[in-house]
């Protein structure tokens, strides 16, 4: 497995604390631009703390969220909704563009970066475009629908539709990010497999079931977790665009726990409220692990 | 033929990539725009008299060149530093086995699911503790110290992918694992540098929140914080908005333009499986 | 050898660089007091205040003032790290929304000890209600800038093609009311043959203005010690009604979609009159060529007028090291030179200063809007909001129950407020800072 420790076997350590030197780096910063303020986070969520005076209170804060806080539960809610929208629809629709980019079509450099485009555009600017293009009277997406005989949708002041303008942004935002990854990892097929699948007399469709599938599984995985981290971590675009109405139909959870920390002054509860995220998303990402070993194909996990 | 067979697949994408720049059409109009024509229905894509000047007035409306400057030295080093730190401290997770490796591998996977808000104030307080506030430290030093989760994780499972037959062969010849990294593994690694380095650059072009709260003197001051100094409670300029950001994203548009043919290519994602 | 290779190109790459980084960071000594201001705004905002701090610079040899620049709607983030992590400029611009929120926190230093030893400054040259924002227990934490309040705007050329009269000689004849208010905008709006509007009558931002509206109709928003909820009152629900039936029943005022993006902007010409802060003066004298428009007082109610005052506060930091400059800073913002140059020549608010807010430069312009006695009488005359340490959470609340009103979804006010009477109840009964 590790021949490397072979020839100087006799100072079998060395190996070892190389190894460990070389991550130094990262340890050293974990330990003190993470560990320390997590652990600080930690004891502040045990504490009433108002920036001014700091108090221990026990759970408190835990019980207070989950048994007294309507809108805890709203922007878990609404935060829920948008990731079951926008992750297994963003991915499917990656994958789409991926697939069609990959049949060594020209100009697929020029493709490439047109889709790619939108998630180098900075967010206060694609903010304030998408409210121009969501206006109901005036906006090109209304204008558009109207073509077609639609009218008048309100997209960001009627609390029916906001999460869908918000997931419509996250197609158009994060979708070229995640169809470049695709890409890469179509490419990383070797095409023997499907010449082999086709003197097997394997049609496209069963191609991409027993070969494509497969073997992008690990990718597809990757987006999968990278998508639900985030959705859970959308702010800008709420805090511009809508502050979090109509109604808090938009109060994201990361605009939520902004606000109790910045705007009301509760940082320990905003500390009790990042360390249920974590959690959530501890959880979340665990269960997606141990659901992946039932469709994720690693080449050579035999091994 | 073949060529025939594929005349869908490109009517899609092109209906498709005309969708994807439609927004970014829009953006391009507007920042032509005069701002009270900004709204005339049905929508007017070619404004009647294209106000050209919007881009000279939004970069010389702020100190935009000084700007530019200070958010291209950030980037640059970052950059550099990301690129060189984390693929060490990848070399150090996929080449060597150690007691709690896997631990601190899985410990730093964590590490990307923690909301930053939180954080952010016990950070503060010790770029505070070493006199570091308004000065670029706090936003250039962190990429020092493996330059983030994502990055490592990348670069890692690249290196897994690149047979060990290579370190032995010149360990053989009484290469240092230093040597071997600097000589070996990173001239192969083309596509994760570009990878990574593509990300970082872009993440540090457009970084908001980190400039914002550590810089304080307007001569220090980055690009993204000038652009959201076109919006105001009292009414935004628009159209100079649009035009700066349009003039802001040009360079990650070149870059990603020429490096994307080796954008993530080669990086085997299984691993986060473990192994 | 072999720690030497691995240090090898650390050395020769690494530590160059950090040399470099070194360099860039040092502080100029000159023997000057260096203080450091922090202020928000656009970029005319932002560089007429680096234009003030140029004049105060330039007349005090012994001090250099730094402006620290920052975006708006980053404000209140960049000032609470600072604030909290006690590396906060020596002279901060507070909005009054957060004023005594923070000053609970004992970020400010109080003013008393300076003015009672300073015999240049006298309350007495001040507006009383300037003063009155400032106050906390009585004491002055802060000097008032960018003081104003509500006032109407509207555009002449739409009123007289319209053949309306003009707003201010109603006003003058006491007869600018809002049922005439709610005449003119139905009369001042018009719809193209789709049904689509083309210009509203009337508009306002929400926070305060509907505040100033069930004023005038005999409601408020808090009792005087801001503790308990007072929106289920007849008076505030009426006021509340009328905003509401404006977009509703007479469809007047544009909904908060039609709204957004500013697409019926006052500046646009497509919005008859506008309620807003009079420091849209200096924005719409720079951007409106094309109409002439003026300002007029906000109409009276059944149970009085709308007029309220709103300003910012400058406040000195409680851990400065240079009080006393700081104050000289302090005092010239609020000053004379200064309140001339923001007030008479570029018109961003309204003055402090007794003597300038009746001088003949400030109450006859030579560019619209002219009738500035409106702004005279909101700012002697207004009432202060209600603004305590929980507005921020108060609004929060109150916000999502006004969209159920102003979004459609209930047309009944009276159901309305009391819903959100009960939910800013709520919060304030809740514990602050838990």
């Amino acid at each position: 497995m590790i021949p490397i420790t072979r020839p100087i076997k006799r100072k079998a350590i060395k190996p070892g604390v190389a190894g460990f030197l070389f991550t130094t780096p990262w340890l050293l910063g974990f330990l003190i631009f993470t560990a320390g303020p997590m652990l600080t986070s930690l004891y502040l969520s045990f504490t009433k703390y108002d920036l001014s005076t700091m108090k221990w209170i026990g759970t408190t804060n835990y019980q207070r969220l989950f048994t007294e806080d309507p809108l805890f539960w709203k922007s878990l809610q609404v935060t829920i909704a948008y990731a079951i929208l926008t992750v297994p629809l963003g991915i499917a629709a990656s994958l789409a563009l991926a697939l069609l980019l990959n049949q060594k079509v020209r100009g697929q450099r020029f493709f490439r970066t047109v889709f790619y485009l939108p998630s180098i555009v900075p967010a206060v600017a694609s903010s304030l475009l998408w409210m121009w293009i969501f206006n109901s009277d005036y906006g090109i997406l209304n204008w558009a629908l109207g073509l077609f005989g639609w009218s008048g949708i309100e997209w960001l002041a009627d609390e029916k539709y906001t999460l869908y303008a918000f997931a419509a942004m996250s197609l158009w935002g994060a979708g070229g990010g995640r169809m470049v990854i695709f890409l890469a990892g179509l490419q990383g097929i070797s095409e023997t497999y499907y010449e082999a699948a086709r003197i097997d007399g394997a049609s496209p469709w069963q191609q991409f079931r027993s070969v494509t599938i497969p073997l992008l599984s690990p990718v597809i995985f990757f987006n999968l977790i990278l998508g639900v981290i985030g959705a859970f971590q959308v702010f800008t675009q709420a805090y511009i665009m809508t502050g979090g109405g109509p109604n808090n139909a938009t109060l994201f959870y990361a605009l939520n726990l902004f606000r109790n920390a910045f705007e009301y002054f509760k940082l320990g509860k905003a500390s009790a409220m990042a360390w249920v995220l974590f959690v959530i998303l501890l959880i979340i990402t665990a269960i997606q692990f141990w659901g992946s070993k039932r469709w994720v194909h690693y080449e050579g996990e035999a091994k | 033929m073949k060529r025939i067979a594929k005349l869908p697949s490109y009517f899609v994408l092109i209906l498709l990539s005309a969708l994807f720049l439609v927004p970014f059409l829009w953006t391009v109009s507007t920042a032509l725009k005069a701002n009270e024509d900004a709204f005339t229905f049905p929508p007017q894509w070619i404004p009647n008299h294209a106000q050209w000047d919007n881009f000279p007035k939004a970069w010389t409306a702020l100190p935009f060149t000084q700007w530019v400057l200070n958010t291209l030295f950030i980037t640059v080093v970052t950059t550099a530093a990301t690129v060189i730190t984390s693929s060490l401290v990848a070399y150090g997770f996929s080449r060597f086995k150690f007691r709690g490796r896997n631990a601190m591998f899985y410990t730093m996977l964590a590490t990307m699911m923690l909301p930053g808000q939180v954080t952010m104030i016990p950070v503060f307080m010790i770029w505070r503790t070493l006199g570091a506030i308004d000065t670029f430290y706090p936003l250039i030093l962190p990429a020092f110290f493996g330059g983030g989760a994502f990055n490592i994780f990348l670069m890692r499972q690249f290196f897994l992918t690149l047979p060990r037959e290579y370190d032995e062969a010149a360990m053989l010849d009484g290469a240092g694992f230093f040597r071997i990294w600097w000589k070996i593994l990173l001239p192969l690694s083309g596509p994760v540098i570009a990878t990574v380095a593509v990300l970082s650059f872009i993440s540090h072009w457009d970084e908001f929140n980190g400039p914002l709260i550590y810089l304080n003197s307007p001569e220090k001051y980055t690009v993204s914080i000038g652009l959201r100094m076109f919006q105001d409670s009292y009414g935004s300029e628009t159209n100079q908005l649009m035009a700066a950001s349009l003039i802001h994203i040009l360079p990650t548009i070149v870059l990603f333009f020429f490096a994307q043919r080796y954008f993530m290519k080669g990086i085997n994602l299984s691993g986060l499986g473990g192994r | 050898m072999r720690a030497s290779r691995r240090i090898g190109p650390l050395s020769r790459y690494l530590l160059p660089l950090i040399a470099i980084l070194a360099i860039g960071c040092a502080e100029p000594e000159d023997g000057r007091v260096h203080l450091r201001y922090m202020a928000w705004g656009n970029v005319q905002q932002l560089n007429l205040e680096q234009r003030l701090v140029d004049e105060f610079n330039k007349r005090n040899h012994d001090v250099e003032v730094k402006l620290f620049k920052v975006p708006a709607n980053s404000y209140k983030n960049k000032m609470i790290v600072m604030f909290a992590s006690r590396t906060s400029p020596d002279v901060v611009r507070v909005d009054h929304y957060d004023f005594p929120q923070l000053s609970e926190r004992n970020y400010f230093r109080d003013l008393e000890p300076f003015i009672s030893r300073d015999a240049e400054f006298k309350k007495s040259d001040y507006f009383p209600l300037a003063i009155e924002e400032c106050l906390v227990d009585g004491r002055m934490q802060g000097l008032n800038v960018l003081f104003g309040g509500g006032i109407m705007f509207y555009n002449k050329k739409l009123i007289r093609d319209a053949g309306l009269e003009d707003p201010y000689a109603l006003w003058n004849r006491g007869e600018w009311t809002y049922d005439k208010a709610l005449e003119y905008s139905v009369k001042l709006t018009k719809f193209d043959s789709t049904g689509r509007p083309i210009q509203f009558g009337i508009n306002m931002p929400p926070m305060p203005f509907y505040l100033a509206v069930i004023q005038a109709f005999g409601g408020r928003l808090l009792n005087p010690a801001l503790d308990k909820c007072l929106l289920d009152s007849p008076g505030a629900i009426a006021g509340m009604q009328w905003i509401a039936d404006l977009r509703w029943k007479h469809k007047c005022c544009p909904t908060p979609a039609q709204g957004a993006n500013a697409a019926f902007n006052f500046e646009t010409g497509k919005l008859a009159m506008e309620f807003n802060y009079v420091g849209m003066t200096a924005r719409y004298n720079e951007l409106i060529t094309k109409f002439d428009w003026d300002i007029c007082p906000m109409p009276n109610g059944p149970k009085g007028d709308s007029f309220f005052v709103k300003g910012n506060q400058l406040v000195m930091y409680r851990e400065t090291k240079h009080p006393e400059e700081a104050w000289r800073f302090m005092k010239f913002m609020t000053g004379p030179i200064a309140e001339d140059i923001l007030y008479i020549q570029e018109r961003r608010q309204a003055p402090t200063r007794i003597e300038l807010g009746q001088s003949e430069g400030f109450l006859h312009p030579k560019k619209p809007p002219f009738n500035m006695e409106s702004v005279a009488m909101t700012i002697r005359r207004g009432k202060t909001l209600p603004i305590g340490p929980r507005w921020p959470e108060v609004m929060a609340t109150l916000t999502p129950e006004l969209d159920n009103l102003f979004a459609g979804r209930e047309t009944d006010a009276s159901v309305a407020m009391r819903r959100a009477t009960a939910a800013v109840n709520k919060t304030l009964r809740e514990e602050p800072g838990l």
